[in-house]
């Protein structure tokens, strides 16, 4: 019994004489070389071999250049001007990587995160990826805006975010000026019928639209052959064949509804004139997407007196200029 | 009621083609000369659009108190859609007029398309467009102008080194440019040849491409650099050329740019790619060499392996580099290529002190816990070798 225990007693010693220090020296090596994985030791001349740690990450796309073409942009009337925001881009890590690429298209009193709205705000929210331009590192994506001919004149920025699959977002943006367009969108003939002589026609109505993004006024002149020949309109029968340019007038803000004796229409209508009058006509430009308000009304009458009849026919000139109120 | 009826026939009108088939337009919609010298000149443009695709005819006319002092590079003309018209416009006032505002118009006519109907009177509508031009005369000079797009071309020894520049002229004075080329030798040290130029004059207003020739007879073969300036303009541009051998392909390359993160953190390795194009005609050797500084230190040098780089390539330079400071950082260099370099570029890095990150606790908590553990081992032994000593002590004693 005796020398069991003994024994047992000798195997527990070595036990504890072995692990003990074992337990020990792990404690301090941890303590105090917790980067044991990085220590290498070498002899002069020898070369080291270590075990490096550098990690090169995904690296974020880089925006070369926002380009909106040179000079200003002309807007064409009752129309769309495609705008072209061409943006070049690098990422290293390939072409591949860049997930997609939206622009924003705004007037200098509008924001980046405004609604769109056709006088000052474009959204484009995936740019055509051109991946065939440059190397395998470069694209270049072109923004497309259709702008419309009532885009409200002045700077106007292209902003350009891009995201890539390495969860990089970066943006970019340039400026450029869109310039003031002055277009007015008028019918082709005002037709007062078959009017008798010594009869005033019926009013006419005619639709002044503004196809630009300026406020404009009208100037209003007439002629029959020639200008300045004092007509309104020359005629293929009768005694005189021509009608004077103060037999047909024209109202701009009210119409007059119904027959109306000569007094009366020369009561409620202006008189067209050979010359050039410049009228204050405010008609502003388009400001509602969904419907086009930026139409006014005029309304003409003729007075057909004796000794014209048959055909008759004559020119009325409807100058459109930017008010100064633009 | 009656307004919807009004806005019923209103859009019926406009819908049933009773508008005209063609829409003009000019932009911008008005013009300013601003301070024009009495008899002296100023020129604008203005382009004319139209919605269809069908050529419209379109006919110029000036009118107002300025009208015999407009003058226009055509009366008449055709416009598309496709094919916007671009009409310049300049003005000459008399000399004798007194200094202020003048007001005129250029009135844009095109052809009436409407036509008479049988029994009826018919007024034929003719849309007209009127270019608000105003024009301050003034007595003050002012001399300003720009230059820009300055170019060189290599030549083979003997031919002309050609340079080209477009100015342009901002004041309201006719403006002779005095332009000076200074050419100074490869490492840019000394300048071996001067050359100044006056050239013809440029109207106020308008910009003009000037061409300028020096002699490279006295000129040995290899790179040259030249700094060209133009006085009034005070606008000076350095370029560099070489002079060839004849018959001989020509090595040229651009240094494209260092690309480098913007911002890094204190000790992160950063790479930095340098970017050469060969845009010449034969391939190149090309190198990297710079160096990165710290405020006015230097903190390395980087000089990269040597790579030929075919005809119209890219090349990359690949450098890592590890801030240890926090700061703005610059890297630049310049690619050296058939004995050649490019011009200098540069990119700035800049450096933050290293973020908190929750991964980085991970391994220090790693060893914390074993340390715990190898304590709480090394408690239990012990534990363990006093109860069994005791237990020993026990059977010894029985």
């Amino acid at each position: 019994m005796a020398k069991g225990s003994k024994t047992l007693e000798k195997t527990f010693e070595f036990f504890v004489f072995l692990v003990e220090p074992i337990v020990f020296f792990l404690f301090f090596f941890f303590s105090f070389f917790p980067f044991f994985l990085d220590i290498t030791t070498a002899d002069i001349g020898e070369n080291v071999n270590v075990l490096s740690g550098i990690e090169i990450g995904k690296s974020p796309p880089n925006i070369r250049f926002v380009d909106i073409g040179n000079g200003s942009i002309n807007l064409i009337p009752n129309s769309t001007k495609i705008v072209n925001c061409a943006v070049e881009i690098e990422d290293f890590d390939g072409e591949i990587d860049i997930k997609n690429v939206s622009a924003k298209f705004f007037h200098s009193t509008s924001f980046d995160n405004d609604v769109d709205d056709n006088n000052k705000h474009y959204t484009n929210n995936s740019c055509y990826i051109n991946e065939s331009y440059g190397d395998g590192n470069t694209v270049l994506a072109n923004c497309l805006f259709d702008v419309w001919y009532y885009a409200n004149a002045g700077i106007w920025n292209c902003s350009v975010v891009v995201d890539d699959y390495s969860n990089y977002e970066v943006n970019g943006s340039n400026i450029t000026q869109v310039s003031s367009l002055l277009a007015v969108g008028l019918p082709s003939i005002i037709n007062y019928g078959a009017v008798n002589s010594t009869y005033v026609s019926d009013e006419s109505i005619t639709e002044v639209i503004n196809f630009g993004n300026v406020i404009i006024n009208l100037s209003l002149s007439g002629y029959a052959v020639s200008e300045g020949d004092n007509l309104s309109m020359n005629c293929t029968l009768g005694s005189l064949k021509n009608i004077s340019i103060k037999y047909e007038k024209y109202n701009l803000t009210a119409s007059t509804p119904g027959s109306l004796t000569l007094s009366q229409f020369e009561a409620a209508y202006i008189n067209l004139t050979s010359s050039p009058v410049v009228k204050k006509f405010g008609l502003n430009y388009r400001q509602n997407d969904t419907e086009n308000e930026a139409f006014n009304s005029t309304y003409w009458r003729i007075y057909v007196p004796v000794g014209v009849a048959g055909s008759c026919s004559g020119n009325i000139v409807f100058g459109a200029a930017q008010s100064s109120e633009s | 009621m009656k307004k919807e009826i009004f806005i019923f026939i209103n859009v019926f009108i406009l819908m049933s083609g009773i508008v005209s088939a063609a829409n003009i337009g000019i932009s911008p919609a008005s013009i300013n000369f601003k301070q024009v010298l009495r008899g002296g000149y100023a020129e604008d443009g203005i382009v004319i659009s139209v919605d269809t695709t069908k050529p419209i005819w379109v006919e110029t006319k000036p009118r107002g108190e300025i009208a015999s002092w407009l003058n226009f590079s055509v009366v008449n003309f055709t416009v598309s859609k496709d094919k916007l018209y671009s009409l310049k416009i300049s003005v000459s006032p008399p000399v004798d007029m007194p200094n202020g505002n003048y007001t005129g118009f250029l009135r844009l006519t095109t052809s009436g398309f409407g036509e008479g109907a049988e029994g009826h009177a018919v007024g034929i509508v003719k849309s007209t467009l009127d270019l608000a031009i105003n024009v301050e005369i003034t007595d003050i000079e002012t001399i300003e102008c720009d230059s820009s797009n300055f170019r060189v071309q290599s030549a083979e020894k003997g031919d002309d080194i050609i340079f080209n520049l477009d100015t342009k002229n901002k004041g309201n004075v006719r403006l002779k440019p005095q332009i000076k080329i200074d050419i100074w030798d490869k490492d840019q040290l000394n300048i071996i040849k001067s050359e100044e130029f006056l050239e013809k004059e440029i109207l106020p207003t308008t910009q003009k491409g000037l061409t300028l020739k020096i002699k490279s007879n006295d000129l040995d073969i290899g790179q040259y650099w030249a700094d060209v300036s133009v006085l009034e303009c005070n606008a000076l541009q350095t370029l560099t050329f070489d002079i060839l051998e004849e018959g001989a392909l020509k090595a040229d390359g651009v240094l494209l740019g260092i690309v480098v993160k913007r911002i890094a953190e204190v000790d992160e390795t950063i790479p930095i790619k340098v970017r050469f194009k060969n845009t010449g005609e034969k391939e190149v050797e090309a190198y990297f060499k710079g160096k990165i500084t710290l405020g006015e230190k230097i903190v390395q040098l980087i000089e990269t392996d040597k790579f030929s780089v075919p005809v119209s390539e890219i090349q990359e330079f690949n450098v890592f580099f590890t801030p240890k400071k926090v700061g703005k950082y610059i890297i630049s260099g310049r690619v050296f290529y058939a004995n050649k370099k490019t011009f200098e570029s540069s990119a700035i890095l800049e450096t933050i002190s290293k973020k908190f990150k929750l991964s980085s606790l991970i391994a220090p908590l790693i060893y914390l816990l074993l340390i715990l553990l190898i304590l709480f081992l090394f408690y239990k032994i012990r534990k363990e070798k006093k109860i069994y000593l005791s237990k020993l002590k026990k059977i010894k004693e029985k």
